[in-house]
């Protein structure tokens, strides 16, 4: 504000006469500034104006206290505990809980296809490369509402029915119309040593890492720390479950009448909308990848062949580094456009947020309440999204001095 | 003249046998190493698997006439292009009445001269095709979808339908976002706070994002 390029507007001659007013920049800066703000608040009390006059005509009250009544309702898939007498209120968390399932697997899964993608189609194969083109072409000129129906109607209808379910891997796994069921873990009592285990992995190969990088800096030599990671990731929970006795059981889905009984459920909405994000997001991933990969200079390439590093290292320890400077940012956009898309579960079903929003609002009709909850929660997940990956930003980027 | 120095370019060797012909341009373009020459076989043989179950389906199984729709029924048969068909002016018109519908094939059909007309850099006239198709076109549009006047009948919205509105509505919302992404710009690049501060929100994106 202090050195504003105006400068020799603002502090020219004063004449008197009112239209040097209308031309400094000063006034004008802060005429618009009031203007946008009487209008913004012209609007807000229009808002609330007509909302309250709307609900006093349809006798409803403003307020939260339908979220403890019983919901009445079921939801096909949960991953907390829900019945039809439970809240409204923990109808909507079962919900955000299913939103927050398919966007994380969906995030990790499209980052990883999207990747692959984005390298496929910068190879010297001309099938791959040809290949990697189309795909992106076809999926992301494609509407992802179309796809989730596309993907719904593919995983559904070939499926059997519960009777003549595939079956795989010595019947632990089914796979019928019903979506695919998987052997439950149910852990006993002292089951938290096993979790003591992991903890101490997860320090352990932290530790390992922090030693790796001092011994790179100081004597220049490198030390494996992949496969020593793995097993200790692995080895620690094992023994923390065996000192413990193997708390550890699986609990193995059954047939039993038209249903199964036990195990753990994906259905097929979940499946169908978990294929579309992943396989339309991985779209846009796989381009970002490419521009990334292919915005890092040739010269790069070429100066780390000529310090002797190999292809795997030069790819690794040059280009990556510098790719992914390029590549964060508008991937953030893509997680948070999957976080929101996931929201078209309604489209077939799925309970996710949107769907249980829907749902407990035609139940219990406080439509400005639940809709303000589901607003917050989408916009708060978003913001938590794009703070965590302006964190993530700031680490990668290049440190400039 | 130093008599051990050439005074002649040594011959030019031709190249390794191998690295010559079409079939080392070949190798080079389909199998330049293991690797990638399995996954392109595996993608191959999966691509030419899906493009057989899309023929299979759509042509070769598939049921061409039918008076009735028991004919698709049939165990076995592929798609049933009777009933896009039957239904085909419902994906372009929606419910728009019958005999209105020769405004809609107006409006497309001045489109798509107008835009040719602005697109095609030989044509003459752009200043006019350019007023024409922001100025007059879009009020053009409106009259003849909405009715209600000229002794055009009166449509309602809720008649609309099909690619009609598809096309209607990202047009008309492609346009109208652009001016108004240009102003939310502009604001955030403000110096001034109630401008800048608003768009920030609205957009809520990490820097440097698109």
């Amino acid at each position: 504000m202090t050195d504003s390029p105006d400068k020799r507007l603002t502090s020219a001659p004063p004449s008197g006469s009112w239209t040097d007013l209308l031309y400094s920049s000063k006034f004008r800066g802060w005429a618009s500034q009031v203007i946008v703000l009487l209008l913004l608040l012209w609007g807000l009390y229009e808002i609330v104006l007509n909302t309250q006059a709307n609900l006093a005509r349809l006798n409803k009250n403003f307020g939260f206290d339908f979220l403890g009544k019983a919901a009445g309702f079921d939801l096909s898939t949960s991953l907390i505990q829900y019945s039809s007498t439970s809240t409204y209120g923990r109808a909507l968390l079962v919900g955000f809980w299913n939103t927050a399932l398919v966007a994380v697997l969906g995030i990790i899964c499209a980052t990883i296809l999207g990747f692959i993608i984005g390298v496929m189609r910068l190879s010297k194969n001309w099938i791959v490369s040809r290949f990697a083109l189309g795909y992106v072409e076809l999926v992301r000129n494609i509407p992802l509402l179309v796809q989730i129906f596309v993907w719904y109607a593919l995983v559904l209808k070939p499926l059997p029915g519960t009777k003549a379910a595939y079956t795989f891997f010595n019947d632990s796994f089914f796979l019928s119309n019903r979506g695919l069921l998987m052997p439950h873990p149910t852990f006993g009592p002292g089951a938290w040593l096993g979790l003591v285990g992991l903890v101490a992995a997860i320090a352990g190969v932290w530790f390992l890492r922090r030693r790796a990088r001092l011994m790179l800096e100081q004597t220049g030599k490198t030390t494996a720390t992949v496969l020593p990671s793995l097993a200790l990731v692995v080895v620690l929970p094992v023994l923390g479950l065996l000192a413990a006795g193997w708390p550890l059981t699986w609990d193995y889905p059954e047939l039993a009448g038209f249903n199964f009984k036990g195990g753990m459920t994906l259905v097929p909405e979940f499946i169908a909308l978990f294929l579309a994000l992943v396989i339309y997001t991985a779209s846009f991933i796989a381009e970002i990848v490419r521009s990334g990969i292919l915005a890092v200079n040739h010269g790069q390439t070429e100066a780390s062949q000529a310090l002797g590093l190999d292809n795997n290292k030069t790819l690794r320890l040059v280009v990556i580094p510098q790719a992914m400077r390029v590549i964060i940012p508008p991937l953030a956009s893509q997680y948070l456009n999957l976080t929101k898309n996931s929201s078209l579960a309604v489209a077939v079903g799925y309970p996710d947020l949107m769907y249980a929003g829907g749902t407990v609002n035609n139940q219990s009709g406080a439509a400005i309440e639940v809709f303000s909850i589901v607003l917050i929660v989408y916009l708060a997940t978003s913001l938590f999204t794009a703070a965590f990956m302006n964190w993530f930003n700031n680490r990668m980027k290049l440190v400039e001095r | 003249m130093v008599a051990y120095v050439r005074t002649q370019d040594a011959p030019v060797s031709p190249p390794p046998a191998n690295m010559v012909g079409a079939w080392a341009a070949a190798k080079a373009k389909f199998f330049p190493t293991v690797g990638s020459s399995v996954a392109g076989i595996v993608i191959a043989a999966i691509v030419l698997w899906v493009l057989w179950t899309l023929l299979d389906w759509a042509i070769l199984r598939a049921v061409w006439s039918a008076p009735d729709r028991e004919l698709c029924n049939v165990e076995g048969a592929g798609a049933c292009w009777p009933y896009v068909g039957a239904r085909f002016h419902q994906f372009i018109y929606g419910f728009y009445p019958m005999e209105e519908r020769w405004r809609i094939n107006i409006v497309f059909l001045m489109g798509v001269v107008s835009l040719a007309a602005l697109l095609i850099p030989s044509i003459p006239g752009k200043l006019w095709s350019a007023l024409f198709f922001f100025v007059i076109y879009p009020i053009l549009t409106g009259i003849l979808f909405v009715g209600g006047v000229f002794g055009l009948t009166f449509v309602e919205t809720t008649q609309w339908g099909g690619l009609m509105v598809t096309l209607v509505l990202s047009v008309t919302s492609m346009v109208a976002s652009v001016p108004l992404g240009i102003l939310l710009a502009l604001g955030r690049r403000s110096t001034m706070p109630v401008g800048r501060d608003h768009p920030r929100r609205f957009a809520g994106h990490p820097e440097g994002a698109v």
